[in-house]
């Protein structure tokens, strides 16, 4: 007769089974720097993907810049190109580092939620860049020109929906909108941040 | 350091801890299928954490910080944190009641991995290391706790533990059916 084994939690999770898969999972150090070598190969494909479309599109903005015959729909397409440009160059410029794990749990905890914070913000901060785009497609009747090249027609509300000022104020209520939904994420980050502190400090 | 050391001190942790990082990561993920990939990942962040190892640390907390901290990015990523609770507001009837369902009214494994799954991650390694039957400094170093706050989870998990136990016999005894 087997004697009775503790049903104590700590022998519990001690007992639990060792002959399944899971437990006999080993990876050999050749397996692991091969399988860092094809993740590095995947990023770098996936970095020059996304290069390239962003590239694509400031090509077309900075061609709009050279056909455009308004001055403002000029400006609002090369700000739109320039800012392309400032944000690949800002955002996928350098290789991305690797975070250090080694910290401690608390510290580690403490440093994703502020970069959680920190990413918000600044996505909410990046939406103001695109104001003086939007503006200057205001002043150059951007949206009747659009529906125009789209072949809508001169006596339908379409058309003049778009020759009004609502399509700016419908954008800038939507940026408006982000805005605080950007904001909220980064409160609530920050709300984690102040919950993990007090629960280091219990 | 050299890849070599590297790769020598990947063989003596995973050695050492390869079973205790299995049960980490069935705390960390209750899918069985995504287990896997979840301990691979904890495989690949410890060897490529190696290459920095000075030793100002032990291996042992070396490997429960990396493990613990991958498990919780896993966490944060796949679970709305605020899911999660703390030890103290852990909902010690709905554990009672899964323990007094099963048929031999015995603690399972499962009811006590429903308790960790529903645990913030920090409370999770506390507790995590404390059923590996790690020591307060151990546990303080690897989580970042002070020692008061290591005793105080430590002191709750044994709490609601006991709990259980009181509750288990007072069951069986049928004093309360």
């Amino acid at each position: 007769m087997s004697p009775e084994r503790s049903n104590e939690p700590e022998d519990l999770w001690k007992r639990q089974q060792t002959n399944d898969e899971l437990m006999q999972f080993k990876m050999k150090p050749e397996e692991l720097a091969a399988m860092v070598r094809s993740r590095e190969k995947q990023n770098r494909v996936v970095r020059m993907a996304v290069l390239t479309v962003t590239a694509l599109l400031a090509l077309g903005f900075l061609y709009n810049v050279w056909s455009a015959d308004r001055p403002w729909i000029r400006f609002s397409q090369a700000w739109v190109f320039g800012l392309l440009t400032y944000l690949v160059g800002t955002g996928l410029g350098g290789q991305p580092q690797r975070k250090a794990v080694s910290e401690n749990g608390a510290r580690f905890l403490e440093r994703q939620h502020e970069e959680r914070a920190r990413a918000y913000l600044q996505l909410r901060n990046r939406l103001w860049l695109t104001i003086p785009a939007i503006a200057a497609a205001w002043l150059g009747g951007g949206t009747l020109l659009l529906a125009r090249a789209q072949g809508v027609h001169p006596t339908s509300e379409f058309h003049q929906f778009c020759a009004g000022p609502w399509p700016y104020f419908v954008t800038l209520g939507l940026l408006v909108l982000v805005w605080f939904l950007f904001g909220a994420a980064a409160a609530k980050a920050r709300r984690d941040i102040e919950q993990l502190r007090r629960s280091i400090a219990l | 350091m050299d890849r070599s050391r590297q790769d020598a001190l990947y063989c003596e942790a995973s050695e050492s801890f390869g079973a205790a990082l299995v049960r980490l990561v069935r705390a960390y993920e209750a899918d069985p299928d995504k287990q896997r990939d979840l301990l691979q990942e904890v495989h690949l962040e410890l060897w490529l954490s190696l290459a920095g190892f000075e030793g100002r640390c032990s291996l042992r907390t070396w490997v429960y910080r990396i493990a613990h901290n991958t498990g919780a990015s896993h966490v944060l990523r796949c679970r709305r944190a605020s899911a999660l609770v703390d030890l103290e507001a852990i909902d010690t009837g709905r554990l009672m009641d899964d323990w007094r369902n099963e048929a031999d009214r015995r603690l399972t494994i499962g009811a006590l991995f429903d308790l960790i799954h529903r645990l913030q991650p920090l409370e999770r390694q506390v507790i995590l290391l404390y059923l590996e039957g790690e020591n307060a400094a151990t546990i303080g170093e690897a989580t970042g706790l002070s020692a008061t706050a290591v005793a105080t989870r430590v002191h709750r998990i044994k709490t609601l533990f006991k709990r259980q136990h009181a509750e288990r016999n007072v069951n069986v005894s049928g004093t309360i059916e």
